[in-house]
């Protein structure tokens, strides 16, 4: 199975994914991947007319920011999923996390893809909503997609 | 016939910098409709020459702010200031969401709020990504207070200098009108952060905080003097605009000192230098002088202002006719040229002159607060919110616009009120 792995909420991932899907002895793929939804962050303050770029020690160091996060994250998540008996192989990838996710899917025929709802770290404001990764891999997948809800509640669906 | 065509001139410029067709450049869009206005007649080339001319303070503060931002950047300033206040908030994400938040407020007071979006942003995003925190949380902190911070002091705010210099308003009077509304936009920025996000930034973290420190500080023979720089020039800020100094001379000779130290340390780096002074800002400005002085003569701004201003019958409503007119235009059109309009709308006798002042005050307040609202303002943004989520992929500038929708209404009523008792 292939899982998405944000970095933010491993245990409770592998808490409800150890209750839905049995781990033990299970080939896991854990992805994560460095998507612009972040980045578009540091587009939220009025750029200068005439525009304005980082400089480029600015941009190594978000880069290597972003590998140690993910890298770390991944780290976490492998340790969860062999603590429980799984297989693991891990992948950092680029890009738009949804197209990424189904691109992996495809290539490497996994039997289900385990992504979270709520996507990235929105203002806790307005209606509740899959957020764009967890829509478009529902939407696209070429396999199968369990969806996790609620994590950080404690309950899944 | 001068009064249309420089309308119509003026109204497709606005929307050429709003919406940047193919991209173009605003300060392009800008030069081209300066270029306009003079051929057709509807400004004189000598009185554009005037009109940008007679700003020169505020081009000499932009070219101040941006040397200035140049070498904090090289000396790793805010990378220091970041470490410290990842240090201090101890583990704790909403600790750090806190400083986060304080550390804005402090860099917008003394550096200006250009500083604290254009360099503390990508400082945050780095140690945040770093900690596996949550990254957008503290992007938008950092995003809203060099918004909510931007009128505590006359530097905080290029639109400060500009409407401070019309106003000839001393630091004591400035504060006298201002200090209040700042400090409740402050407060009311962090209150609502700390409220939204409370549940959302609960993950706790580790940080080699004395580490990160020590790197930033790694060249202690450029850091300490940049350090030390930059705490004489909020020094020289305060005392400039207390003796109604001109602060973009203050500005340009603190930029141009701080430059001097960089250059003696053998640290001016291209790069830096580059991606700070922006040659096409001044264009940008200097067009939308030329801009806004040809439909002030034409009597375009003095008609907008006086219906803005039309119910203003006291120094306090006036605050609150400036303050709100000022703040819609500003997520229309950009606030500069949206202060620009009032400034010279009420210049041109859009206001009766004694209600000038507060008028005026209160234009500046939603100058600096409106941009809250929106992050860019404008239909572009829109259509280019619906294109991008359409195709799947996350943007924060919707989450920007419903945070937004909280937090601006909340410190322009408390603004409003405070410039409003400010004047009785």
């Amino acid at each position: 199975m292939l899982v998405l792995v944000n970095g933010l909420h491993n245990q409770e991932l592998f808490a409800s994914l150890s209750r839905l899907v049995r781990l033990k002895e299970a080939e896991v793929l854990l992805a994560f991947v460095r998507g612009p939804g972040a980045r578009s962050g540091l587009e939220l303050p009025r750029p200068r007319p005439g525009g304005h770029h980082l400089p480029p020690h600015r941009e190594r160091e978000l880069i290597e920011a972003e590998i140690a996060g993910g890298a770390e994250a991944l780290s976490e998540a492998e340790e969860l999923a062999r603590s429980a008996g799984a297989s693991v192989e891990t992948m950092q990838l680029t890009g738009e996390p949804g197209r990424a996710i189904c691109e992996v899917a495809a290539r490497r025929k996994v039997d289900l893809v385990v992504v979270r709802a709520g996507g990235r770290d929105r203002p806790p404001l307005g209606p509740a909503s899959l957020g764009p990764t967890a829509r478009f891999v529902t939407d696209h997948s070429p396999v199968p997609v369990l969806l996790l809800r609620n994590l950080s509640r404690g309950r899944d669906s | 016939m001068h009064l249309a065509l420089a309308a119509l001139i003026f109204a497709v410029t606005l929307m050429l910098i709003v919406v940047r067709p193919w991209r173009l450049n605003e300060a392009w869009s800008a030069f081209a409709g300066a270029t306009a206005m003079v051929l057709a007649g509807a400004i004189s080339p000598a009185a554009a020459a005037m009109a940008i001319t007679g700003e020169w303070n505020l081009f000499l503060f932009f070219l101040g702010l941006m040397l200035t931002a140049a070498v904090a950047d090289m000396a790793r300033f805010f990378d220091w200031a970041a470490a410290l206040a990842a240090g201090a908030a101890a583990g704790s994400g909403r600790g750090l969401l806190l400083n986060v938040l304080l550390l804005g407020a402090l860099i917008t007071t003394f550096l200006s709020n250009d500083a604290t979006a254009i360099i503390l942003t990508p400082v945050v995003y780095s140690v945040v990504t770093r900690l596996r925190l949550r990254v957008m949380p503290y992007l938008f902190a950092v995003s809203f207070m060099a918004n909510a911070a931007s009128m505590t002091l006359p530097i905080s705010n290029p639109i400060n200098v500009l409407t401070g210099d019309k106003l000839h308003a001393s630091l004591a009077v400035y504060e006298e009108h201002l200090l209040a509304a700042s400090l409740a936009s402050i407060a009311i920025t962090v209150v609502v952060f700390l409220a939204v996000f409370w549940r959302t930034v609960d993950r706790p973290f580790a940080f080699d905080w004395r580490t990160a420190m020590s790197s930033a500080m790694a060249d202690r023979g450029f850091f300490v003097p940049v350090a030390i720089g930059l705490a004489v020039l909020a020094a020289a800020y305060l005392i400039g605009s207390a003796l109604l100094w001109p602060l973009g001379v203050v500005a340009a000779t603190g930029g141009t000192g701080l430059m001097a130290i960089a250059a003696l340390r053998g640290r001016v780096s291209r790069e830096h230098v580059r991606a700070h002074v922006s040659p096409t800002l001044f264009i940008y400005v200097g067009a939308l002088f030329v801009l806004v002085r040809a439909v002030q003569d034409a009597g375009v701004t003095g008609a907008l202002v006086a219906g803005a201003a039309s119910h203003a019958s006291s120094a306090s409503s006036a605050a609150i006719s400036g303050l709100l007119g000022s703040s819609v235009l500003s997520n229309l059109v950009n606030n500069l040229p949206g202060v620009l309009v009032f400034i010279s709308g009420a210049q041109a006798g859009g206001v009766q002159l004694g209600l000038r002042e507060p008028f005026l005050f209160g234009a500046l307040a939603g100058a600096d607060l409106g941009p809250n609202l929106t992050p860019v303002g404008a239909l572009s943004t829109m259509l280019w919110l619906v294109i991008v989520r359409r195709r799947g992929i996350e943007v924060s500038t919707w989450d920007f616009l419903r945070l937004g929708a909280v937090v601006a209404p909340l410190t322009l009523i408390a603004a409003g009120l405070l410039i409003g008792a400010s004047f009785r």
